[in-house]
């Protein structure tokens, strides 16, 4: 019992899941460098700057800030334990919404004007971007009849073939939830400064290592959620996972950052349109009776 | 994982400068000096940067700023002033409310020549005080926790 | 047992006409929490006598009873003409009197009927027997700390605590009775004395405002109260009974008995609708905020509302897979969606209290419209977790108010220092309300699944407006929670607020607060003992949670509360503090910049409100129209 292979593959997670985190990061950057005309940082500048930001020293602004983001990283994990782990990734997302939470609120704790704001945006966000996540997995449950991942993973039709504009609306919410332009509103990686850091604004050194710690395994899970769209062969698999990668970090260098109001109004509609309008013929036409 | 010294991230602060020395500061992250080969990365928070990039000289107006933003980043840290302002007020020295370079107000680490300075010399000025970053590094974890450390060291000048 | 369950009606009641007999205040407020304890304690003995074995029935009614009935619902039909006479309001007096002339017509049908078994207790039953027990009792307690306060801190409203004392108890008192009738027409009297009691409770401070508000709210009540007449007169000549079981059981059988009483179970649905302030009918609930804090508690958790979903639930296998069955559960999405959408906007406390009452509620009679057993099963979590974080809120926000002077959420910005035991709870009940491991996440997360496993036309839609919904309430909660927790000076004195805080306040709030933790770590159990049983008797399918993922939220729940407690704990006495990044112009302690000539400007941040997309007017109004126009598509399916 102890020894199933999920057991094994959440556990790879909890330790492997920085190092495959931190690489997409790598890679990332290159790659936004080199579509940019310029050479860009070695493939492991995320680990040194991460090595860099445990060995800072500074002083929490209040006393909740450590233990949320802590609290923050914590559940991040545990999410991604519980999703490798063959949990079901309906409940799972619902505790997502937690760890998120837990980082919102560290941002509000401060008060700082900056991360107020950020801490707003980031609500924001999510709110724009969380009925696309809940309608993607009950699409993939429609299609492989589970919320178990390695049960949807085993699916042998292509789920994209069902489900492309759920994908379709995945891939825009993708955006959002890894803070890439034009949803980088609430915080971001580049030298944007009329919100400071926004979200991050008062976190320094060893705690926001945690947020970014935080955030290399959110990616890992992320790609995981996309990897199943196209489990049904391992080719297709890799050509997908490489194409949205790819396709989300050129948006993020060919678009400038938007407002709230179409953050919210867009990843809205395109969860309705491409999502819903996915979702409601594709549940009516392989409901069961 | 050495990484101090390979993860600089930046804040600039535009003290009283011309802006002459700033546009060479950005120059810096064009694809043509393309700062990120390094790891440098310009941040508008004082709280997650290593690196405090000043330049122009310090006014009456300025200093308390000057001060608090470099007393808001977390160590280990250090200064580079840029161009002939941040060493000595240069151009604007005798101005009357100029009291003269960075060192009025903060420790520097690191000075680069120039009016303006030129994008190399200001990676150049970077790097050195990256080094000089990883030297505190080591001594700040040999140092106790909690204790204060004094945060002049022998300023490299170039 | 039926002598215990007439105890458990009578008591509250009896000591709320001592209560108006007392004119000390000290006098009174011992007796109030006395009876507030008694009737607790009945509650849970009631509930723990009958547990075993269910549903518990009782013998038939006396034949006098009928005369009784009648003569209490014309008294009460009387008081409110009078009410309506005096104070110059046609509307009520109308509808009081068509109410008297339907009791007397309905005579005509309803009077030779001998009903088997006067009261019948089922699961569900005894669920809001616990709860308006404890949770009642709770809020009766509070009440005779903050009623105090209240009255010294408004002067201007006329001391009349005797009365409130009184109608408080009064409704426990009919609240029991409500949820164990089985009579239909024992259960219209309690339903008419509930809604009575809320216009008396409701129009407590006498103002302009709080008459119209109560107005309003006796006004829709009656006319749910009107359609739960017809509804009776209906069953009794169509199928020759009052009795609910056996309207359940017909209804259940399907085919021909099925549509013989579909007709009075729309309409007693219909008076549930208005109960639950579903759309259109959500205004009396809204504008019953302007009520002392103590009545909004009562009215949004455990009683009055839960009143109407009570009913809807109980009617739940006989709408099940009806057009009008369906129809209802869109009334209650509809009214699920608008109410949280509209909350986005709000700056008041109440008010987005109320408006997630109303969103909940409408969540609870989209499941109990669908009716298949796993909505069943949601919709019994969704009321107790709801009942008990709401009351908490409810209460938290009245402490709160008086301590800030204001309903403003805004103020209450850094309560977390000014007031940290208070927000405390206020954080435990507001993480119940939406946070995943607690109780409602995991309600709506089932009844994601549930819908998903329905299998019908309808699932699909449900699911989008579930998934649009719980996006939103995340967001209206979450500003409301990092509003509390913020700390704009971490050297700043703790515990300002907090002096003004009675006793008997914080007691109560403490309880429900670990009411509601209990609540969810042994939610798995009460799942397996009281709710699959019941759904196993009534639906012949039981619906519970699998082991793993029971583990799974229990497991959440624990983490949720231990981890950051821990944290907070471990780092409780960190070295120092770095101030908060203020542009390198930070002027002292706390948060301001320094300005020009060394002048300090506070920083002030506002939340977002969003009004462009998500304005109550607008929105609640176009969902009213939706909803009425559904209604009258329920009505006109069930008459033609
Ligand atoms: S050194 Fe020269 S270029 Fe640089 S700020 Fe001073 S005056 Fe301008």
């Amino acid at each position: 019992m102890i020894f199933r292979t999920e057991n094994l593959v959440a556990i790879g997670f909890v330790v492997l899941g920085p190092i495959i985190g931190g690489l997409i990061a790598g890679v990332d950057r290159i790659l936004t460098a080199r579509m940019q005309g310029r050479i860009g940082p070695p493939l492991l500048q995320p680990f040194y700057d991460l090595s860099k930001l445990f060995s800072k020293r500074i002083a929490p602004v209040n006393r909740l800030q450590v233990p949320f983001i802590v609290s923050h990283l914590i559940f991040v994990v545990l999410t991604g334990f519980l999703f490798f782990e063959g949990s079901d990734i309906l409940l799972i997302i619902f505790v997502l919404t937690l760890a998120e939470v837990f980082l919102v609120l560290a941002a509000y704790s401060t008060g700082s004007p900056y991360a107020a704001i950020g801490a707003e945006r980031e609500l924001l966000l999510m709110t724009a971007y969380e009925p696309m996540i809940i309608l993607t997995l009950v699409g993939l449950y429609q299609a492989a009849k589970s919320f178990n991942f390695y049960e949807i993973l085993a699916s042998t039709t292509p789920l994209i073939l069902q489900l492309p504009g759920i994908y379709i609306g995945l891939l825009f919410i993708l955006v959002m939830k890894l803070q890439k332009s034009p949803f980088d509103l609430a915080t971001s990686h580049h030298a944007h400064q009329e919100l400071v850091k926004g979200l991050t604004a008062d976190m320094g050194g060893p705690v926001l290592g945690l947020v970014e710690l935080a955030h290399w395994y959110e990616s890992v899970y992320l790609y995981a959620i996309v990897f199943l769209f196209f489990s049904s062969s391992m080719l297709a698999a890799c050509i997908g996972l490489v194409a949205t990668f790819f396709f989300v970090i050129l948006i993020d260098n060919v678009t400038a950052r938007v407002k709230w109001q179409a953050a919210l109004a867009s990843a809205w509609i395109i969860t309705l349109v491409a999502g819903a309008g996915n979702l409601v013929p594709f549940y009516l036409i392989t409901r069961g009776h | 994982m050495g990484g101090v010294e390979r993860s600089i991230w930046i804040v600039h602060y535009d003290a009283s400068s011309c802006n002459g020395c700033d546009i060479e500061v950005l120059a810096c992250l064009t694809p043509v000096y393309d700062a990120e080969r390094f790891g440098c990365i310009v941040t508008g928070d004082p709280k997650q940067a290593d690196l405090l990039l000043v330049t122009g000289g310090v006014n009456n107006r300025n200093v308390e700023v000057l001060k608090s933003i470099y007393g808001q980043m977390p160590e280990p840290r250090a200064v580079v002033a840029i161009g002939a302002c941040a060493y000595s007020g240069g151009v604007f020295s005798e101005c009357y409310n100029v009291c003269g370079g960075v060192a009025t107000a903060i420790p520097v680490d690191v000075y680069v020549p120039g009016c303006a300075a030129k994008p190399e010399s200001i990676l150049d000025g970077v790097l050195r005080a990256a080094a000089i970053l990883k030297e505190r590094r080591v001594a700040l974890r040999s140092a106790p926790r909690n204790a204060k450390k004094g945060s002049t060291e022998e300023g490299a000048r170039r | 047992m039926t002598n215990l369950l007439l105890l458990l009606i009578g008591v509250p009641t009896a000591f709320g006409l001592v209560a108006l007999l007392l004119k000390r205040y000290e006098i009174r407020s011992v007796v109030v929490v006395m009876a507030a304890l008694i009737q607790a304690g009945l509650a849970v003995a009631f509930a723990a006598s009958v547990g075993g074995s269910l549903p518990w029935q009782s013998g038939p009614a006396p034949a006098f009873l009928d005369y009784i009935i009648l003569g209490l619902e014309l008294t009460i039909a009387a008081a409110i003409a009078i009410i309506g006479a005096r104070k110059r309001r046609l509307i009520p007096l109308v509808l009081a009197l068509v109410q008297a002339a339907l009791a007397i017509a309905g005579e005509k049908w309803t009077g030779g009927i001998e009903s088997e078994r006067l009261f019948v207790a089922d699961q569900i039953s005894l669920l809001l027997v616990v709860l308006v027990g404890l949770v009642g009792g709770l809020i009766l307690f509070y009440s005779s700390g903050y009623m105090k306060t209240y009255t010294e801190e408004h002067p201007e409203i006329k001391d009349r605590r005797r009365v409130f004392a009184c109608v408080m108890l009064v409704f426990l008192g009919a609240m029991y009775g409500l949820v164990v009738a089985n009579d239909l027409r024992l259960m219209l009297l309690f339903w008419e004395m509930t809604t009575l009691a809320s216009y008396l409770l409701i129009g407590y401070a006498r103002t302009q405002e709080a008459q119209k508000s109560a107005f309003r709210a006796l006004n829709l009540n009656l006319i749910g109260g009107i359609s739960f007449s017809l509804a009776v007169i209906l069953l009794a000549a169509k199928a020759g009974t009052v009795e609910l079981d056996k309207l359940q059981a017909l209804g259940k059988a399907g085919g021909a008995s099925l549509a013989m009483v579909l007709a009075p179970a729309v309409f007693l649905a219909l008076a549930g609708l208005v109960k639950s302030a579903q759309l259109p009918f959500t205004s009396w609930l809204l504008g019953a905020m302007v009520a002392p804090t103590p009545v909004s508690a009562l009215l949004h958790s455990s009683t009055m509302v839960k009143a109407g979903v009570f009913l809807l639930l109980k009617l739940a296998p006989v709408l099940s897979g009806t057009m009008p069955g369906y129809l209802v559960a869109f009334v209650g999405a509809i009214t699920f969606l608008g109410a949280s959408f509209a909350a986005v906007s709000q700056r008041n406390a109440k008010r987005i209290l109320a408006l997630s009452t109303v969103s909940n509620l409408g969540l609870i009679v989209t499941c109990a419209g669908i009716g298949s057993y796993q909505l069943v099963w949601v919709a019994f979590f969704l009321i107790l977790f709801h009942a008990l974080a709401k009351a908490l809120l409810f209460l938290g926000t009245g402490t709160v108010s008086v301590g800030t002077g204001s309903l403003d959420v805004e103020e209450m910005s850094g309560l977390v220092v000014s007031m940290p035991r208070v927000t405390l709870l206020m954080i435990v009940g507001i993480s119940a309300m939406f946070i995943a491991p607690f109780g409602m996440l995991v309600s709506k997360w089932a009844a994601m699944e549930a819908f998903i496993n329905l299998n019908s036309i309808v699932s699909p839609l449900m699911i989008v407006i579930l998934a649009y919904g719980s996006a939103v309430t995340v967001l209206f909660w979450t500003k409301w929670l990092g509003l509390l927790v913020k700390i704009p000076d971490p050297t700043a004195p703790r515990g300002l607020l907090e002096a003004k805080v009675t006793k008997q306040e914080f007691i109560a709030e403490a309880t429900l607060a670990i009411l509601t933790i209990a609540a969810c770590v042994t939610f798995p159990f009460v799942s397996a003992h009281v709710v699959e049983p019941y759904l196993l008797a009534t639906y012949q399918q039981a619906f519970g949670l699998n082991r793993g993922n029971a583990f799974v939220t229990v497991l959440m729940v624990v983490m949720t509360v231990v981890v950051p407690g821990l944290l907070i704990f471990l780092t409780r006495k960190p070295a120092a503090f770095s101030p908060a990044y203020m542009s390198g112009r930070p002027q002292g302690p706390g948060l301001s910049f320094r300005g020009s000539k060394a002048t300090e400007k506070r920083v002030e941040t506002r939340n977002y409100y969003l009004t462009e997309f998500f304005e109550e007017g607008r929105i609640l109004g176009a969902g009213s129209g939706i909803a009425l126009l559904l209604i009258v598509i329920i009505i006109g399916t069930v008459l033609l």
